[in-house]
């Protein structure tokens, strides 16, 4: 008995390392791959596949860990390279990554993945935007927090730069992209937050990159349609502006307007969006957007006691304008020029609304799209909290 | 003198038929009982026979120690000097009742209360081989023991496992009568029970249970008693073969049973209701029942302010985990799950491994094999020479084996961090447990991974929730669960919270404030 049962333990023991260690790595043996920039690909047309039109030239950047290390030694540039880039075609993103995997000395590794870049072109075939990121949503290496931009031009082009202050070029857009301070461009959109908008079928926007030389922006945004997937236009710099007003996806941004002669820039703190929606008539829903912001002036080039009611007034009212300004062009771009809701009025709709919702929701911003022919009012209010620590500026002397 | 020691003799195991002989009642005839001792000792060169006349016509007697074991100003002022005093005023008549003179000596001559008659050859035999002085008189058929007994001990020393910062200074040493002295001295009452035993048929060690009488569950004096009266060994050496002779489990590695060289933290414990073995010849002392929790406290707890102390054993706790976890999750991670390390923490790992000739799994046991090499070999070596392999075992293993590539920087933080965290539990014997726990661990995960890691935690928990300690479940007070017992496990309720004794030792006594 006790001989069978040392028997048995035996075989318990000999099954942990039989079946152990097989998915067992070194961490040293991977290749990191953090950034993906995928291009139209150019190769021909293959006859003998139905439906092998397109292809891709996709752009991989891989760490050198080696390279990432904080040198002790004087001269950090002695740690050489801290990244490289490959670039491989092929017709879908597993054949191009198992291309790659031959020609690199490390296993693609795609767990760390802080990036995927898409070249415009790309983007605005149809479904192309959704089929390219298949791939990376149903592999579950990749997390859910990677962030998806959208590249003026070549996507290539940005993985292609030098980083400043960084270690790679996905590391620097990376960091740009979490700037809160700037509103001229829209929040991070990930990758999780886009299958999310795809599943939906809702339109959505997505950060854009543009590259000039060696400097890159994050400057617009993307609007993707959410039936099609593919990218339907951009919005501009200002147009954004009046975007991340309307999305609440503001943290920080400036204004300047005019008081007087002279400019006085004022600092968006916070913004609360309230929407109510009048449906009596579907083909004219009406919207109301309440914005209410917070922020507080910083630089001022008129003289003038801003103590005064009057010039808080003056300018709350100033402030006003403008950003009903703003406001109208986004409203204007979207409703009238692409008509595709990424306001979050539909996601409006069909929370406040369901059984509108039920009777648009297939048209809503394609087909007969109600989105197009709803009115969208905005008012505003706005606070200012502070007038920086200068309480009164005197009056220039005339 | 201590009577009860001669009449609990019935625990001792009659090794060989010698010990029957011994049985023996002592002769009338002062030679044959000296002959006797002579040679059933076989006249040892430390024997001393020392023979007086009493009186003029002569009485003779016979005084009978050993040298080195008694304190010879004892012998001289108490025992030699009252004797011949006493012996020159004898007239003839009185000298032929020596039994009456017996009993004068006992009751008037001799200055000192430690005076016992004997009337067997054992007890005589013990007596001197304790130190204790025997006296022999020509025509009784008894003998007279006198304490004598004064070897050289070593004086109360500060504890050397666990030292305290506020605590008292005083620890145990290696005589039971200082030990059972310390005790004294912290509870004075009545109920304090110290039970002798002699425990071992050769050694003859003495052993007290100790307990409070009012507040113990009588049924664990019993249990402690019943175990302790069945060990069946020549000699307990120290209290360690005690605790492996009487403790529930040998197959565990979580000792049962707390050993303690501080006389406050027995005395603590006796006063929440637990039983202690004072045994003679170590320093270490034994408390049961024990449970985990026991592992995290420390005296010092109590002597500080509650919120620093809940922190401190809140970090112990913490500590332990990391002792016991982290270099089984270095490897689990390093060799599995590399997307669960956080990217810049990965790449940094990544390059520090770059050139490292080893898998995570042979480096970690390289390095943690050579720490414990390190640690055995400071213990054993004498002290000066320790530090220096410290140092040397420093320099060697954190600067030349990571500048020469064969380990990562990493690891040597890895090891290093486990090692310092092993050390913060306050009892040395549940430091062992993490150390060996960890190579438990260690190979689990380079085996399975994470998976392999919480399988070992579970195990763990499994062999602890089966675990007892003389009844006492193992982890209680977490399960089974005693709410009011949490007022002192992680966090420690200050003092005046705590009015009452543990509940999950089920005392008699359960309150510990006075109403």
């Amino acid at each position: 008995m006790a001989k069978r049962l040392l028997l048995l333990a035996a075989c318990f023991l000999i099954m942990l390392p039989l079946s152990g260690c097989w998915d067992q790595i070194e961490l040293e043996q991977r290749g990191f791959v953090i950034g993906v920039a995928i291009d139209e690909g150019k190769m021909p047309e293959d006859e003998g596949k139905k439906g092998a039109k397109q292809s891709f030239r996709v752009t991989f950047q891989e760490v050198i860990p080696a390279g990432l290390r904080q040198t002790s030694q004087s001269g950090g540039s002695l740690a050489g390279d801290s990244y490289f880039n490959i670039t491989l075609e092929g017709r879908t993103m597993l054949s191009v990554i198992a291309k790659m995997s031959s020609m690199t000395s490390r296993t693609p590794f795609f767990e760390h993945l802080k990036l995927v870049i898409i070249s415009e072109k790309v983007a605005s075939t149809k479904y192309g935007f959704a089929n390219v990121l298949d791939y990376f949503l149903r592999n579950n290496d990749a997390r859910r927090s990677v962030a998806v931009m959208v590249a003026k031009g070549e996507a290539k082009s940005v993985l292609d730069t030098l980083p400043q202050g960084e270690k790679t070029p996905v590391m620097f857009v990376q960091s740009i992209s979490k700037n809160q301070d700037s509103y001229r461009m829209v929040p991070e959109t990930r990758i999780g937050d886009v299958h999310e908008y795809l599943l939906k079928k809702e339109s959505f926007v997505v950060q854009k990159v543009n590259t000039k030389g060696n400097y890159i922006s994050l400057i617009g945004a993307a609007v993707m349609d959410g039936m099609d997937n593919n990218l339907v236009g951009t919005l501009n710099e200002t147009e954004t502006e009046g975007y991340n007003f309307l999305h609440e996806g503001i943290k920080g941004g400036v204004l300047e307007i005019l008081i007087g002669d002279n400019l006085v820039a004022f600092k968006v703190e916070r913004v609360d969006r309230k929407i109510k929606a009048v449906t009596e008539d579907l083909a004219r829903i009406r919207f109301e957007i309440e914005l209410n912001v917070e922020g507080s002036m910083l630089e001022a080039f008129e003289r003038k006691d801003y103590l005064k009611d009057a010039t808080i007034n003056e300018l709350e009212e100033k402030v006003t304008d403008s950003i009903k300004q703003l406001v109208e062009q986004t409203i204007s771009k979207t409703q009238k020029e692409l008509k595709k809701d990424v306001l979050g009025l539909g996601t409006h709709l069909k929370e406040q609304h369901p059984k509108v919702w039920d009777r648009v929701s297939n048209n809503w911003d394609t087909g007969d799209n109600y989105f197009a022919s709803s009115q969208i009012v905005v008012t505003a209010e706005v606070g200012l909290r502070r007038i920086g620590s200068v309480n009164n500026t005197e009056e220039r002397g005339e | 003198m201590r009577k009860r020691i001669y009449l609990s003799q019935q625990n001792t195991r009659s090794k060989d038929e010698a010990n029957e002989k011994d049985h023996k009642p002592l002769s009338k005839q002062l030679q044959q009982n000296v002959d006797y001792i002579h040679y059933r000792l076989h006249s040892p060169g430390d024997l001393i026979t020392k023979e007086i006349e009493l009186g003029e016509s002569g009485l003779s007697c016979v005084i009978m120690n050993l040298d080195g074991m008694i304190d010879k100003t004892i012998v001289h002022q108490q025992l030699m000097k009252p004797m011949i005093a006493f012996g020159s005023q004898l007239d003839a008549e009185s000298l032929a009742d020596p039994e009456r003179i017996v009993k004068r000596l006992k009751d008037e001559v001799l200055p000192t209360e430690e005076v016992l008659s004997i009337y067997r050859m054992d007890d005589a035999l013990y007596a001197i081989l304790s130190g204790d002085t025997c006296l022999f008189l020509n025509g009784t058929g008894h003998a007279l023991v006198i304490g004598t007994k004064g070897w050289l001990r070593r004086s109360i020393e500060e504890p050397q496992t666990e030292s305290t910062i506020r605590g008292p200074k005083d620890g145990f040493t290696e005589d039971i009568r200082t030990n059972s002295s310390l005790i004294r001295r912290r509870i004075k009452d009545s109920d304090l029970r110290m039970d002798s035993h002699l425990i071992g048929s050769r050694g003859r060690r003495e052993v007290m249970v100790a307990y409070m009488q009012d507040i113990v569950n009588p049924k664990l004096v019993d249990e402690v008693k019943k175990r302790l009266l069945s060990i069946q060994i020549d000699d307990v050496e120290g209290s360690g073969y005690i605790e492996q002779w009487i403790s529930d489990s040998f197959l565990s590695p979580f000792p049962q049973i707390l050993n303690t060289e501080r006389p406050d933290r027995f005395a603590a414990s006796l006063l929440q209701g637990r039983v202690g073995l004072l045994v003679d010849g170590t320093p270490f002392q034994l408390v049961m029942p024990i449970s985990i929790s026991d592992a995290f406290k420390s005296p010092e707890d109590y002597y500080q302010h509650w919120l620093l102390s809940s922190l401190i054993r809140a970090l112990r706790y913490i500590s332990t985990f990391v002792a016991t976890f982290l270099p089984g999750f270095y490897i689990a991670l390093a060799e599995y799950h590399h997307g669960m390390i956080p990217s810049n923490i990965a790449f940094s790992i990544a390059s520090a491994r770059e050139g490292v000739p080893f898998p995570v799994f042979i480096e970690a046991m390289l390095m943690e094999a050579t720490l414990e090499i390190l640690r055995e070999a400071g213990v054993r070596l004498p002290k000066p020479i320790g530090q220096t392999i410290g140092i040397v075992g420093g320099l060697v293993i954190g600067e030349a084996a990571v500048s020469a590539g064969l380990v990562s920087p990493v690891m040597v933080i890895v090891v290093a961090v486990t090692a310092i965290a092993s050390f913060t539990l306050p009892s040395y014997s549940f430091g062992i447990v993490t150390r060996i726990l960890r190579f438990f661990i260690m190979m689990l995960a380079s085996v399975l991974g994470l998976f392999g890691v919480i399988l070992g935690f579970l195990i763990i928990c499994i062999h602890l929730v089966n675990l007892k300690s003389f009844g006492l479940p193992y982890l209680t007070p977490i399960s089974p669960l005693f709410l009011s017992d949490w007022k002192d496990l992680i966090l420690r309720a200050p003092v005046t919270f705590i009015r009452k004794r543990p509940e999950m030792l089920q005392t008699e006594d359960k309150n510990r404030l006075n109403d």
